[in-house]
């Protein structure tokens, strides 16, 4: 196998499972994010030849997936478009329900995390659980460094707002 | 560090994007302000809960049995903005064949419905076998009379 792909799944080693997580996260669903990972190595092994080592090899896959889940979150944003009116009076006190139900900070934040717009979700989860740098993630979402960072403070503050109005904040210092 | 500055870097002290001096800072500030430290202490629970959404991984056996799959070639597709180009060409070239077949059709017609009876078939540009091919395109009645023609000559 080495050989047949010239050790490109030394990459795939290292990197198979972060990607996937990061593609769950965008899509939050099992065998969408796999699809999105297989279908990510696939592309960059075809195209390897026109990886010219200007970023890190890492930069390129998480591009590759992220290009891949935003056109995933794309097509599915449109389907769901044509189903909202049907589901939108049952699906309303349903979810009412269940939140009072599940009332928990992680619960509420997954929930809100998943339907931020794509690239707020983006930048997101690549400052919040990859931890890039700024300036990473600006090249990996070919943005300017400042969009990222305006964009990712609107997020904080934004889920900050949505656990505020739901009451979810806990008060006073931690761990600091 | 006054609130406005502070507001400004805090959601950085969490990112991990302030020099180890501004982040000294902002925690000597939040000491003395009781509103930065609240607004703080919110943005430290977002932040935490957040890193808290459990996402399920899988193990190395996995994905070396994906493995073969990613790396096998797969059948050739056509990329979806050359779809309505590709489906163009076709069109197009069907309706060219289409409008040829029926101009060649129409000239072969346009021949044979010349007022043979007015001429002897020697008067003719085509050969014997080429009248006789034709035949084959005309009514039953008007090819009897050409093969008549012929076979009399």
């Amino acid at each position: 196998m080495e050989n047949r792909n010239d050790g490109f799944d030394r990459y795939y080693r290292e990197f198979s499972n972060r990607l996937y997580k990061v593609a769950f996260r965008m899509v939050n669903n099992q065998q969408d994010a796999l699809d999105i990972v297989q279908d990510s190595f696939y592309k960059a092994y075809k195209n390897r030849d026109k990886f010219h080592g200007n970023s890190a090899i890492s930069t390129w896959l998480y591009r590759i997936v992220v290009n891949q889940s935003f056109d995933f979150l794309r097509k599915r944003l449109h389907n769901r478009k044509v189903e909202i009116d049907k589901v939108v009076l049952k699906s309303k006190n349903r979810s009412a329900e269940k939140e009072l139900m599940n009332k928990d900070m992680v619960g509420i934040l997954k929930k809100e995390i998943d339907v931020l717009p794509p690239r707020q979700k983006t930048i997101f989860i690549l400052k919040t659980y990859e931890e890039f740098t700024y300036k990473e993630i600006a090249v990996i979402t070919r943005s300017r460094i400042g969009t990222v960072k305006a964009t990712y403070h609107q997020t904080v503050q934004k889920l900050k707002r949505i656990s505020k109005e739901k009451g979810i904040l806990k008060n006073g210092l931690q761990n600091i | 560090m006054d609130c406005r500055i502070f507001n400004k870097i805090v959601i950085d002290y969490f990112a991990g994007e302030l020099s180890a001096e501004t982040k000294k800072d902002v925690e000597k500030h939040i000491k003395e302000c009781a509103s930065c430290r609240k607004v703080f202490t919110e943005i430290q629970d977002v932040i935490e809960k957040s890193r808290n959404i459990e996402v399920p991984s899988f193990s190395e056996s996995f994905w070396e049995k994906k493995k073969e799959f990613v790396f096998a070639p797969r059948p050739k597709t056509v990329k979806y903005f050359l779809k309505p180009f590709l489906a163009g060409t076709v069109v197009s070239l069907i309706l060219f064949f289409s409008i040829f077949l029926l101009k060649k059709q129409e000239t072969k017609n346009n021949v044979l419905n010349l007022n043979y009876s007015q001429y002897a078939v020697a008067d003719l540009p085509f050969s014997e076998d080429d009248i006789i091919e034709m035949t084959e395109y005309m009514q039953e009645e008007d090819a009897r009379i050409i093969l008549n023609i012929i076979l009399k000559q």
